[in-house]
């Protein structure tokens, strides 16, 4: 049976989002940069380790087999993980991932929580579900301990808080060391602000009954959970808390500790250019009998969630995403708008692509049409050579097919599009353009234009439709001579 | 041996591309002076924060014997615990300033040094202080995160492996690279040979 997945989202339609981003200069600023600097970054990368490049090749072709074969890797993952101590869940429905990292905290008597980065949690929306059940929990990840701290969504996976300048950061601080009875910052260099996080969260670190982290990759042949940070928090949710659980979507799986040896630098390479993150953590068992470090208990949560309905079809290849974030920092739109317009956990062209394909077309159907300018920057950029662009004319496709587009726009365009399928068609709108466009007309070009044509004018003009079209005038004169168009 | 010489180069250069720092050492004598040199330098950044100076060493094979409790700075007193496994070693090393451990291998084209969790070789002395001192062995570089993955022992994996490139570091303030988040601010890696 297909499983169809939920994706949190935001209310707001396209229009707002998209204006609400549009005017937020702090983040086009901060977007702007980081997204440039880290796609610059991604070319210099491989051009000085040229060894990447071979083990992209590798990469591709060990995901793409290893989703073939996800059932029987899955079971084998999950074996090897029992063998080890740890436990192992499928959940089909975010739903139920939650429920499961809900019982395990309870039976535990679990308070306190630190969570790593995750986008597995964030799309099932855990957090919200734990706080429900009088949990506390606090992410660790700088970014993401800010907008939590704010209670705001991330706007980059790899850049959550670029949304926020450093004196917004340093007033949430002074807030929050308030209530957590520390020294506030003080002053609003980013040195500071972070010192002041290590600080602030390092009592969380050692407090916590419980860590919660993500995975980049599974190893099915060893049962590791394999995960990549530059900041060191995963060090600490994976060392210090007596219970660890990880969620992870079960596409993250790889056949064997060869291709983890092949792909273990592609995300930090594609991602931020470099060739290896700062920590690179991978969790294989329970602490030792006599040991002080590492989880006395794992939990390893696989996440389904809308992902297994993609086997065979022909997304599948959205499957091998690793989520580097390099076709979010290649897209013109995301450069500019960033994540929030996205109304999605999941931004940028491999958001507009999962968010529609986990859901079936049913959460935010409208960004394949909208945020794409299909200038396929997206397909050079992605290191697992997914099909971005082809799958988002595919989605506008089916979405038409399934009338998933809004009322007004389905009709305007079949309307047109019977027009435009005859030369008199095309002529019957054009004199219609001419007729109506006096009412939009303003120093010599269209500003403006009715129904769905007002939103196009909204960042661009239009010259009119001229008096005698080349058309009319062709069919007129033939081409002959002593007429307007040029003959003598 | 040419071509150890040809991984060490690569590993300083690429640890310190990533902003490490790194030490040559040939025999025990340079080594100690190595060690004395990192701490005292770390002690002299931590000045104004003021004392006390505790470090938590690995006292296991692979940080050889240097007459660690001996080391001090320009008169600062410093205290060295060993690990241990005991309940109270994990607030001694949050509080310590300095994590001295060795590594299982160290990458030379990646600059990554890799550090496994057992009982003798916690890793928390490479979390939870700010600065961390890693001895490396010559013998114990390899060229690609590849070939340190492929020396992993396979039965059982240790629970925990981590691979260090660098020092903990964030950009989530308006894109501007402040190291020492989390984990250390600073990353120090002594090659050596005895
Ligand atoms: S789609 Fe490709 S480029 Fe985009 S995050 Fe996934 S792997 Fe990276």
């Amino acid at each position: 049976m297909r499983i169809i997945g939920t994706l949190p989202q935001d209310p707001r339609p396209w229009s707002e989002r998209r204006d609400g981003a549009l005017a937020d200069t702090t983040m086009r600023t901060t977007i702007g940069l980081v997204t440039r600097r880290l796609h610059l970054a991604r070319q210099h990368v491989y051009r000085d380790f040229p060894m990447g490049e071979t083990d992209r090749l590798r990469s591709v072709k060990d995901k793409r087999e290893a989703i073939k074969n996800l059932d029987t890797l899955l079971a084998e993952f999950r074996r090897s993980v029992e063998d080890h101590g740890g436990h192992t869940y499928l959940a089909s429905r975010a739903g139920d991932a939650v429920d499961i990292v809900r019982t395990i905290a309870k039976t535990a008597g679990v308070r306190r929580v630190v969570k790593t980065k995750s986008m597995a949690t964030e799309e099932i929306e855990l957090n919200q579900g734990l706080i429900a059940s009088g949990i506390e929990v606090v992410e660790t990840d700088l970014g993401e301990y800010i907008i939590q701290r704010a209670g705001e969504k991330p706007s980059h996976i790899l850049a959550p808080a670029a949304h926020k300048n450093r004196a917004a950061v340093q007033q949430l601080f002074q807030w929050d060391a308030r209530n957590a009875r520390m020294e506030p910052p003080e002053s609003d260099d980013p040195a500071i602000l972070t010192r002041y996080a290590r600080e602030r969260l390092r009592q969380e670190f050692l407090q916590a009954d419980m860590g919660i982290t993500g995975g980049n990759f599974l190893v099915a042949e060893t049962g590791s959970v394999v995960i990549i940070t530059n900041e060191g928090n995963a060090d600490m949710v994976t060392s210090l808390p007596p219970i660890l659980v990880s969620v992870v979507g079960v596409e993250k799986i790889l056949t064997d500790w060869q291709s983890l040896m092949h792909i273990i630098q592609q995300p930090a390479m594609n991602g931020v250019g470099q060739r290896l993150s700062s920590y690179t953590t991978i969790v294989s068992g329970i602490r030792a009998k006599d040991g002080v470090e590492g989880p006395q208990a794992w939990h390893v949560v696989l996440v389904d969630n809308g992902r297994t309905a993609l086997q065979n079809s022909r997304y599948e290849d959205v499957l091998s995403c690793i989520r580097c974030g390099a076709c979010l920092n290649a897209c013109p739109v995301f450069r500019e708008i960033g994540g929030h317009a996205y109304g999605s956990v999941y931004s940028g062209p491999i958001g507009i692509v999962e968010t529609s394909l986990l859901t079936d077309l049913r959460v935010l159907p409208e960004l394949s049409s909208v945020a794409c300018t299909m200038c396929h920057a997206c397909a050079d950029a992605c290191p697992m050579d997914i099909d971005l662009p082809g799958h988002i004319v595919s989605l506008r496709k089916e979405k038409v097919e399934r009338h998933r587009t809004a009322k007004g726009a389905d009709l305007t365009y079949r309307w047109w599009a019977r027009q435009w399928a005859t030369a008199k068609g095309y002529r019957r709108t054009i004199r219609m353009a001419r007729f109506g466009q006096r009412v939009y007309r303003k120093h010599g070009l269209l500003q403006s234009g009715p129904g769905l044509a007002s939103g196009w004018f909204q960042t661009r003009t239009m010259p009119p439709v001229a008096g005698q079209t080349f058309g009319e005038w062709w069919s007129k004169t033939r081409g002959g001579e002593g007429n307007e168009h040029g003959g003598k | 041996m040419v071509e150890n010489d040809a991984l060490v180069q690569q590993f300083v250069i690429r640890w310190e591309a990533m902003g490490g720092r790194s030490y040559l050492a040939n025999g025990r004598e340079q080594l100690r002076r190595a060690c004395q040199h990192a701490v005292g330098d770390v002690i002299w950044k931590q000045s104004s924060k003021g004392a006390p100076y505790t470090v938590v060493y690995w006292n296991n094979p692979d940080v050889p014997d240097l007459d660690w409790s001996a080391i001090d700075s320009e008169g600062v007193k410093v205290t060295w615990v060993p690990w241990a496994n005991t309940g109270e070693i994990r607030q001694i090393t949050a509080g310590s300033f300095l994590g001295v451990t060795g590594c299982a291998w160290a990458a030379s084209s990646t600059g990554s040094v890799a550090l496994y969790s057992a009982p003798e070789t916690g890793l928390l002395p490479s979390v939870l202080t700010p600065y961390h001192l890693i001895l490396v062995p010559r013998e114990n570089l390899v060229e690609t995160v590849g070939e340190g993955l492929e020396r992993i022992p396979r039965n059982p994996l240790p629970p925990l492996v981590k691979i260090i490139t660098g020092p903990s570091m964030t950009a989530d303030i308006e894109g501007i690279l402040v190291t020492g988040v989390h984990g250390p601010g600073q990353v120090i890696a002594v090659i050596y040979e005895v």
